[in-house]
């Protein structure tokens, strides 16, 4: 743990605290929780993190933490820093090993009760066609060219394979495609580990999720984004796998070894970071947003499969499943993004590490059809009980770099989640909650169990208070799929 | 061995070892062994197989993250699994080593964890007068 003295939260409303700046903060600490999140976040001293965060040069407005703020590795998990260009620094520590993680909401229009007989059935056809967990059987394999559009093009790449159609991108983040990846920025071992991995979902809290809309908030917001009662939809829940987690690990490595580790003074050694516009900086940010397109892809292929997999097992023709897109976020990653600070606009680096972007009406980087309404924010919970669908909002932007939460964070560890398993079938008390599920690890469902969580709902409740997110809609799951 | 060579150290969202042996040599083979230990349950033992391994690093710590990630990308990218390790230190900072192990075999393993990982974060090795000790801490 860092030298930084713990510091006292000094509220300022029932959703936001403050962490005063002491020597070495050059802003404050602002953590967006409600009074009941305060002692999990203070307990693993993720609220140090979030001061420490502050220390790192060009840091503008705020060290900022989301209500599902836990511990990390430098920086807190459900954290947003920005950065000025000319004199703030990039670190891999701020975006996550894995990155690009992110979730796609998709929709249908089919309802709970035309399907609730056929989820296992439909449980079972996608466990079968989408590959989960260890091994790298199923998975797209690519040649050194294949791989390099990948990293350049992303899900339009996928989309040029097959994998989904046109219509699909409009309703991804960056349209599934960022700009700036150079495949030359990429070490042959990342090269090997994306060439073998595309197309998987990987393990731990990765998922794809049957589930059912079960409470609309927002009447106007949730039928521009095509959502209603009872609907059937499928979240996917995955990152940038292996490629991603070897160029976090080459680029800490190399930032830790560049003469910025000696410039840079931080008062935790895995604030590794690098000035933004230095070749060290640029060079991360090519290979990050290579990682970004490789999990932009990664989701494209998945969902291909979905699209695939759900009019056999639910007896129905695809036009008649009407399976679309209703948005995909990223909630690993930094992005060069304009902003308004002190008045003034600016291009800024964002980092979010387990937080999403939550752009308000209006913004132009948003859909077409959802300027009006906002960006959709996805919120996954755990696999027994909710997920939600959010808006971005205005004060988001004013407050937040435009970002808001993203899940809910694990509660107690994967062994003590096996301990309080002991005994029980994880397994059947999903069958008697009427929620099918398969996994291909023997421990997963004890690992991922409801209660192994946080209550999402906690967290959501908290943005929606702080008014940097509306709630849109809730949803159940029915049939969960894990590594 | 007797005594236990590792522990687990628990975290809420990752999982970490502390590993000990009476030598350098010891050590770098035991958290080889600790690492497969954790990362799931083998079917078979079978060291059919032989991998051959040369790692530099920048000081002991350095060392032996390397070669604790250079054994997760093996298992995650070749799919290699690994029982037994003959390890070498022909200058201070670089490693040698014999793997002997086998594929994966999905029909009869059953993998534990998923190790995204291999982090800096706790990462220490120190000799002191019992032994030589270490800590590493997985992101998963």
């Amino acid at each position: 743990m860092s030298d930084t003295e713990k510091r006292p939260l000094q509220k300022i409303e029932d959703w936001l605290w403050e962490i005063r700046p002491t020597e070495g903060m050059k802003v404050p600490g602002r953590i967006y929780a409600t009074e009941e999140l305060i002692p999990n976040i203070t307990s693993d001293n993720a609220d140090v993190q979030v001061a420490n965060v502050a220390h790192l040069p060009g840091i503008l407005s705020y060290s900022m933490a989301m209500p599902d703020i836990h511990w990390g590795y430098g920086f807190p998990i459900g954290g947003v820093a920005a950065f000025d260009l000319d004199d703030g620094i990039i670190s891999p520590g701020g975006v996550g090993y894995d990155i690009n993680c992110g979730v796609r909401l998709l929709r249908t229009d089919l309802t709970r009760e035309q399907v609730a007989s056929k989820i296992d059935r439909a449980i079972t056809g996608l466990f079968r066609e989408i590959p989960c967990g260890v091994g790298l059987k199923g998975a797209v394999k690519l040649n050194r060219r294949d791989l390099n559009r990948v990293m350049e093009d992303g899900a339009r790449w996928a989309v040029r394979q097959g994998f989904g159609s046109d219509e699909d991108l409009e309703y991804i983040e960056e349209e599934g495609r960022i700009q700036g990846a150079e495949p030359s920025c990429i070490s042959d071992r990342a090269v090997e580990r994306g060439s073998s991995q595309l197309g998987t979902l990987g393990s731990g809290n990765h998922f794809v999720e049957i589930g059912y809309v079960d409470e609309i908030y927002n009447e106007d917001i949730a039928s521009v984004y095509g959502l209603f009662l009872n609907q059937i939809t499928i979240s996917i829940h995955t990152g940038s796998r292996g490629f991603g987690h070897q160029i976090c690990e080459d680029y800490i490595r190399m930032f830790k070894n560049s003469r910025y580790a000696k410039e840079i003074s931080v008062p935790d050694p895995q604030l590794e970071c690098v000035p933004v516009l230095s070749d060290e900086g640029k060079r991360y940010y090519a290979a990050m947003n290579a990682a970004v397109n490789f999990a932009f892809a990664n989701r494209q292929i998945i969902s291909h499969r979905v699209q695939e997999v759900l009019p056999r097992v639910f007896e129905v023709s695809p036009r008649e499943l009407g399976l679309r897109v209703v948005y995909e976020v990223a909630h690993n990653i930094a992005k060069l993004e304009e902003h308004t600070v002190k008045g003034r606009k600016m291009t800024v680096c964002v980092h979010r590490k387990g937080a999403t972007r939550a752009f308000p009406p209006g913004h132009p980087e948003i859909p077409k059809s959802y300027q009006s309404v906002g960006q959709p924010v996805l919120i996954p919970g755990d696999m027994g009980r909710y997920s939600y669908v959010l808006a971005g909002t205005e004060k988001a932007m004013e407050e937040t770099f435009g970002s808001a939460c993203h899940g809910a964070g694990r509660a107690m560890s994967r062994h003590q989640a096996i301990k309080q398993a002991r005994g029980r079938s994880i397994f059947r008390e999903m069958q008697d909650a009427g929620i099918s599920f398969k996994s291909a690890g023997k421990e997963t469902a004890a690992e991922e169990m409801p209660e192994a969580y946080k209550d999402v709902s906690l967290v959501v409740e908290a943005v929606s208070r702080a008014g940097i997110a509306k709630k849109v809609a809730r949803m159940r799951p029915l049939g969960v799929i894990k590594g | 061995m007797d005594t236990p060579f590792y522990e687990i150290i628990d975290h809420t969202a990752d999982i970490g070892i502390r590993v000990f042996g009476r030598t350098r040599k010891e050590l770098f083979q035991n958290a080889a062994l600790a690492f497969f230990d954790i990362v799931g349950k083998w079917g078979k033992v079978d060291m059919s197989l032989v991998e051959t391994i040369r790692l530099e690093g920048t000081d002991d710590a350095d060392l032996f993250q390397r070669w604790l990630d250079e054994l997760n990308f093996l298992f995650q990218t070749r799919e290699l699994v690994f029982h037994e390790f003959d390890v070498r230190f022909p200058s201070d900072l670089v490693l040698e080593a014999e793997a002997r192990g086998r594929k994966l075999d999905l029909d009869i393993d059953d993998v534990s964890l998923d190790i995204k990982a291999v982090t800096h974060h706790e990462l220490k090795v120190e000799q002191k007068p019992t032994g030589w000790h270490a800590s590493v801490i997985f992101d998963i």
